[in-house]
Parts: C-alpha cells; sequence; structure tokens
C-alpha cells in the first residue's frame, strides 16, 4: 500500500497520547480514510513510557501489527529524548516532531538521523500550558503534524475536536483546545 | 454526526464493535464481570444500558464463574441471555460452559482472546479459546473489527437456529483488535431486528403450562444419548450457517464462510490460521504474488464444528502448508494443526505440512516473520518439528 501513512508517537501513560490516536483515527475516518490507531500497552500506570501507532489510508487497512517503519515520529515526552528508541526504523525520508524547549542544534546529537529525514523541534508543553493551563501538549503537536502533513484534513480534526470536547467538557474547553491545535499548527 | 463526514464507516474498536452489535440485539440480560481486554466491550455496553439506548437487564456478577451461572439461569428461563470474557475469566467460567452447551442454551459470548496464566500476561493469544474447543460452543473468530461486529449478529441467529441450539463464542484478538480502532460499517437498527427476529424459546423454564427439566440427572440411562444429540445440534451449526451467511450479504453485502480462501486457488504454498494475522498474511501475499510466488491464505473462520470437509477441499491441491497456531499445546502440536493433519491421515495425495506455534503472550507478528514463514515452505524447509514463528 503505497498510499499507506504510519504515525508513532512516544508518550508516559496519562499524557492523553491514546486521545490523539482516537481523534486522528475519528477525523481520518469523517474525512473518508481508512484508519487504525492503537496503543502498545506494557505495565499499565501513570508515567510509564509506551507507543501510540496509528495507520492512515486511502484503502481497507490489513496489517495490525506494530508499525516498525513509520513515516513520521511524534514524541510527545521530552524526557524521553535519548532514553527510547525514537528514530528507530523511521523512513529514510520521514519526519519527526520533537516536544522540546531547545533547539534543533540543541537536540540534533541526541537523535540519530540522516540528512533527508526532517526534524521539527517545537514547545508544545510550553503552548499547551499557555493555552490550556494543563500539559496537554498533544493536541499541540497535533497541529504541527497537521502542518507538516495534511493527511488528515484541518476542518476534520478541528471539527472532531469541537465534538470530543464539547461533548465531554463543554464549550469553553472545546474552543481552547483548537485554539491551542492552532497554536501548534502554527509553530512549524 | 458532524458536517464533514464524508463517509458510513463508525471509528469503532473491536471492543465497541461487539457493544454495538450487542446494543442492536438488545437482549434480555447481560451478566457482566471485568477482565482486561474485554473490559471495553461490558464498559461500552453498560453505557448505553445507563443511557436508555437498551432495556436489558444487567446483572454485575462477583466473578465469571457466577456471570457465566446468571445468563444460563436467564436462557433456560427463555431470556435472550449474553456475557463477555477472556482469559483466566473463561477459565473460571469452564465449568458452567459445559452447562450451557449441554442445556442447549444458545447463549452468546463476546471473547477477546488473551493468553493464560502462568506467567501473568494481559495480551493477546487464543489460549483461552482453545482451553474450551471441547465444550461443546460454537467458536468463530474474526480478523478485524468489522467482522466482529457482523459475526456477533451472524452467530445470535446460528446459535438459536432450531436445528443448532448451541451456544456461540465470537472471538476477537485481545488488545490487537479489542483495542484498536478501526473503519466498522454498521447495518441499520430496523435492519438488524428484523435479521434477527424475535426469540422465541421451544422450553422456557418459566412457560409453568409446560413445566420442564433443566440439568436433571442422567445417568448410563440416557446421558450419552442426549451428548449424541448435541453433536447433532452443534454439527448442524455447519450447514444452517451457510445459509445466515448468505441471508446477512443481501443485507450487508459483506459475504463470509465457514473458512475464507484468499489467492489460494492456484497457490502452491500456503498458510492457514485464525483471527487478526490473516490481514498481515493477505498483504504478504500480495508483495509475493507481484515476484511470481504463488502464496495462499486459508483463513478458519469457524473453528467449533470444524468445517474439516471444506478445509480439505481447499488445501488438497496445494503443495506446501504451515499451520499456525495462536496458542501452545504443550506435550503435543497445536490443536488447529491437529486437527487440519488428521484430515489428510491415510489420503493418496496430502501437501506438506509445517507446524508452527506463534504470537503467545502478544508477541507481534509482522509482516517479515510471515514472509519468512512463506520463504521457507517457497524453499521446501518443511520438519516435523514445530517452528515457534518470532520467539527469540
Amino acid at each position: 500500500m503505497e498510499n499507506l501513512f504510519e504515525i508513532r508517537i512516544h508518550s508516559r501513560g496519562g499524557q492523553g497520547a491514546k486521545t490523539i490516536g482516537q481523534i486522528l483515527a475519528e477525523a481520518g475516518i469523517e474525512d473518508g480514510k481508512f484508519v487504525e490507531a492503537f496503543s502498545e500497552y506494557g505495565p499499565e500506570r501513570s508515567g510509564a513510557p509506551m507507543q501510540v501507532f496509528i495507520r492512515i489510508s486511502s484503502e481497507p487497512i490489513r496489517v495490525h501489527s506494530n508499525i516498525k517503519t513509520p513515516d513520521m515520529v511524534i514524541l510527545a515526552d521530552p524526557s524521553l529524548l535519548g532514553m527510547v528508541d525514537i528514530t528507530g526504523g523511521l523512513k529514510k525520508n520521514g519526519t519527526l516532531i520533537i516536544n522540546t524547549d531547545k533547539t534543533l542544534d540543541e537536540i540534533k546529537p541526541k537523535l540519530k538521523t540522516s540528512k533527508s529525514q526532517k526534524i521539527y523541534p517545537i514547545n508544545a508543553t510550553k503552548i499547551a500550558v499557555e493555552v490550556l493551563g494543563k500539559d496537554f501538549s498533544g493536541i499541540v503537536l497535533m497541529g504541527a503534524l497537521n502542518k507538516i502533513n495534511p493527511i488528515v484534513s484541518k476542518e476534520a480534526l478541528e471539527e472532531e475536536l469541537e465534538e470530543i470536547f464539547a461533548r465531554k467538557k463543554g464549550k469553553e474547553v472545546a474552543e481552547k483546545n483548537i485554539l491551542a491545535f492552532r497554536r501548534g499548527y502554527e509553530a512549524v | 454526526m458532524s458536517s464533514t463526514r464524508k463517509t458510513k464507516y463508525h471509528a469503532l474498536s473491536g471492543g465497541e464493535a461487539a457493544a454495538q452489535a450487542m446494543r442492536q440485539i438488545n437482549p434480555d440480560v447481560v451478566a457482566m464481570y471485568p477482565i482486561t481486554p474485554q473490559t471495553p466491550i461490558i464498559e461500552s455496553f453498560a453505557k448505553m444500558a445507563a443511557n436508555g439506548k437498551v432495556t436489558t437487564s444487567i446483572i454485575n456478577a462477583e466473578s465469571e464463574h457466577s456471570a457465566m451461572s446468571a445468563v444460563v439461569g436467564a436462557s433456560a428461563a427463555g431470556a435472550r441471555a449474553m456475557t463477555a470474557t477472556s482469559s483466566q475469566g473463561l477459565a473460571y467460567m469452564a465449568e458452567v460452559c459445559y452447562i450451557a452447551s449441554g442445556m442447549r442454551l444458545p447463549i452468546i459470548m463476546a471473547v477477546a482472546n488473551r493468553s493464560l496464566s502462568a506467567p501473568l500476561n494481559i495480551h493477546g493469544d487464543q489460549s483461552d479459546a482453545m482451553m474450551l474447543r471441547d465444550s461443546g460452543w460454537i467458536q468463530i473468530f474474526s480478523e478485524n473489527a468489522q467482522e466482529v461486529y457482523d459475526n456477533m449478529l451472524i452467530s445470535l441467529r446460528l446459535a438459536e437456529h432450531p436445528k443448532v441450539l448451541t451456544p456461540a463464542m465470537v472471538m476477537q484478538d485481545g488488545f490487537i483488535t479489542s483495542h484498536a480502532v478501526q473503519n466498522v460499517l454498521k447495518l441499520d437498527d430496523e435492519i438488524v431486528k428484523k435479521f434477527i427476529g424475535e426469540w422465541k424459546p421451544l422450553y422456557p423454564l418459566l412457560d409453568i403450562d409446560h413445566p420442564v427439566t433443566y440439568g436433571g440427572l442422567d445417568l448410563f440411562d440416557y446421558y450419552f444419548e442426549h451428548k449424541r444429540q448435541q453433536i447433532e445440534g452443534i454439527g448442524n451449526a455447519l450447514k444452517v450457517l451457510r445459509a445466515i451467511d448468505s441471508e446477512y450479504a443481501k443485507i450487508s453485502g459483506r459475504k463470509y464462510s465457514c473458512i475464507e480462501e484468499y489467492r489460494l486457488k492456484d497457490a502452491s504454498i500456503a498458510i492457514v490460521l485464525m483471527g487478526s494475522t490473516a490481514g498481515t498474511a493477505k498483504s504478504v501475499i500480495d508483495e509475493l504474488r507481484k515476484k511470481g510466488i504463488k502464496a495462499g491464505l486459508l483463513k478458519i473462520r469457524l473453528f467449533r464444528p470444524f468445517p474439516g470437509e471444506a478445509i480439505k477441499k481447499s488445501l488438497a491441491k496445494i503443495k506446501r502448508v504451515a499451520i499456525l497456531d495462536k496458542a501452545a499445546a504443550p506435550g503435543a502440536s497445536g490443536a488447529l494443526s491437529n486437527e487440519i493433519r488428521a484430515l489428510f491421515a491415510g489420503a493418496k495425495k496430502s501437501p506438506q505440512f509445517q507446524s508452527c506455534i506463534y504470537g503467545l503472550g502478544g508477541r507481534d507478528v509482522g509482516l517479515e516473520d510471515i514472509g519468512k514463514i512463506y520463504a521457507d515452505l517457497q524453499k521446501g524447509k518443511i520438519s516435523d518439528k514445530i517452528k515457534y514463528i518470532g520467539l527469540r
């Protein structure tokens, strides 16, 4: 499947990376795509390193095993930098989105990337704290993802954010999350 | 739903897909006890019940043994009764599972397959299902969330058919399917309602004008005859399923069969397996076919009753076949492997078989693992010893 796009998110339990997978999946389906989103569950506890996998394609998805050669890797938790194999299996022309307060030159030595792989540092935590009042940086990272690769349309994602958060937490929270998403979009 | 919606698909995990089917069935009684990775099924269903989407009486049991006992009682009384479980939960139910099938109660149970302790592991393999393979339940396996949804509806009809009257387990791979959000098509509530029809129990315990006994003492006088009838009932499921599958195809556009052949007709090498890894094999096959390698897949959807005749027919002309069991049978070959090899015992012409065990405790099986199996088959690397796929 040449049009298959695979994303791997490195995060820690309790940071909402699973929610990102869910939002991308729901928005992707609303956008007319085939998707699959799942998490790798180790010991289920807050703070434990975890991975979320997302597949997006225009054809039905048949392979359900873990994603080993992602097109994009998102590092949601800065503290995992240098701790887990973030670049493992990343495609030659793959993309890395790193949540960090450091510059590209500062983090580059910690990442084993080739020249053809692009790295996008973004201080998603800072933006999330500013807009949402807490480190729900995944929404910000999703904005960055959408700017770099609009495989799921901006409209569908914003609509999904609106729907999910308005239903669960009310209109005000939904608006803040959409703002966080847009700030992420503009930051890369 | 939102205005940008360009699709009829819903984003559902396998667990949610099972719960959606349960909502549309609207069973009289659902007894539940949580266990990973089944919990999303009953969690979703309990939410639907709390929101008034169903009129089901929910029984929060104190154990799986009690949950199965409750649905046995409810089903004998004449209710449509369902439950769900995994792993240790199914093990704990085992005693009562035999009672359900022996009493010919058409209970539907969604199972998110998970390994058995020890060592403790919450991830997916099919050991729990294989443990109950001789329990007299229909066992139907699903490749993805869509098949979970479809199999739930189909198995209800199958279990309740007067010629079958046998409980059914609808399997999905734990986590891989139960927790993965995928594209799922649902039928309209009204269409499902019409498809499943109204349940008219033949011998309800609560029909006091026609008193019956359930679970009576049945010694050397009639136990054997009753067991023979039970065997006949589950055996009838093969033929009945064919008719229900055709009917389901008409309302859904999705045509199922007890087995699924993928590019098998002209294949010289093939893999046989059950569950979610079938999709991985299909992708590998497509790549191999581009290189001119005649690879195929036989996916077993119905494991009990075992569709031996259909399997024998579909494998008869294949040169080399790898049989993949996602459950170990320590001290013996895997269950699927034994069943399929037995079909060809004494046959003049038989494929060469390689028995494999894979995916225990949720060990990830990817394209390269499946590719390696086909490569070995192609090279004729076949041995009488069991191959352990992905073992370090």
